[in-house]
């Protein structure tokens, strides 16, 4: 994501939709993505992504520049983002989960193939949602954000080496999955 | 530099770019000579970080915009909306389970000085009931007075 400048910021702190519109035109496909990512579906991403810039307009007044304004956002994004994926989760009870088969089948006929986009989005959900959740959310800020180590632990408020040992779990954990022959020995 | 110490950075600092210079070649030069770490090296890049970091950055559809806006527009022509959503906000429990208890307990903490307050009175009217029949049975001379007690009747007195 961009930064957002201070001035748009300060103005749709004044009331102007138009610099809101601008702040939105820059952030939501960023927020949408990490929604999508951590919640797996489109109508919980679309609705986090209502909810965190409903927040950012309420709190815009609010805001005084003590952090960066993105990863204000990528914060409040986060939360939502799992809240609601954790409500998602206890409302729909026990599921088959992704080490029982069903789904890596699925997986391996989709790797045969050219993805499209839908497929692709497929196939990121799957790999993402084997992972435990606080690996998902470092791997989706690092791998789709773009996000430097540094900005990742800003964000979710974490020591560096704790981002670092994440991402590392979960890569350990997806290349054991998708790597050659069903794994690569890490140790 | 050893595999396991490699292995690590590959994980990591080297595939997200974040090796210092002097690190960074310290790990080339041992992919050129250690074919397993070149092996794990290109896994991972094919097969983990290639398909999340091509999957990109994706667009909410523009209904998510007009409902956005229709939102703040809504709450700006009429304050009293954005005042029941922040009431609402905070009378909703996140947890309801600790709602319950919660309920419970004000529920306890309430009733106790009423129950206390009726074992009380009903402890006091039963009291008194006991004295007036005493009296009573005094004045009257009433013979059950001096059943039942256990003890013979000339000793009641003594």
């Amino acid at each position: 994501m961009q930064d957002i400048p201070r001035e748009l910021i300060e103005k749709a702190a004044e009331g102007n939709m138009d610099a809101f519109e601008e702040i939105y035109r820059k952030a939501s496909g960023y927020v949408y993505t990490i929604a999508l990512r951590v919640t797996g579906n489109i109508s919980d991403a679309e609705e986090v992504t209502q909810d965190v810039f409903l927040s950012v307009h309420r709190n815009l007044r609010k805001f005084r520049f003590a952090a960066s304004f993105k990863t204000w956002i990528y914060r409040v994004t986060m939360n939502r983002a799992i809240n609601l994926y954790r409500k998602r989760k206890k409302d729909e009870g026990p599921r088959v989960r992704f080490e029982d088969g069903n789904e890596l089948d699925t997986l391996a006929t989709v790797k045969e193939e050219t993805f499209d986009k839908e497929d692709s989005r497929v196939r990121v959900n799957a790999m993402l949602e084997g992972l435990l959740e606080d690996q998902k959310v470092c791997l989706v800020l690092k791998d789709i954000e773009g996000l430097s180590y540094q900005e990742i632990a800003d964000t979710l408020k974490i020591k560096i080496n704790t981002v670092r040992t994440r991402i590392k779990r979960a890569r350990e954990k997806l290349i054991s999955r998708y790597g050659k022959g069903g794994g690569h020995e890490m140790r | 530099m050893k595999c396991d110490k490699v292995k690590e950075l590959l994980l990591t600092d080297y595939i997200d770019g974040e090796l210092d210079p002097e690190t960074l070649e310290e790990v080339t030069n041992h992919l050129k000579e250690c074919a397993s770490c070149r092996e794990l090296e290109q896994e991972l890049r094919g097969g983990v970080v290639k398909p999340l970091r091509e999957s990109g950055i994706e667009q909410p559809s523009e209904a998510v915009w007009l409902n956005i806006k229709g939102r703040i527009e809504e709450e700006t022509e009429n304050p009293l909306v954005e005042a029941l959503r922040k009431v609402r906000e905070t009378l909703t429990f996140r947890r309801p389970a600790l709602a319950i208890v919660s309920a419970v307990a004000l529920l306890l903490i309430v009733s106790a000085p009423i129950a206390k307050y009726y074992y009380d009175r009903n402890a006091a009217e039963t009291y008194l009931e006991e004295q007036i029949s005493f009296f009573d049975a005094l004045n009257n001379d009433s013979e059950w007075l001096y059943e039942d007690i256990g003890i013979p009747d000339e000793n009641i007195f003594l």
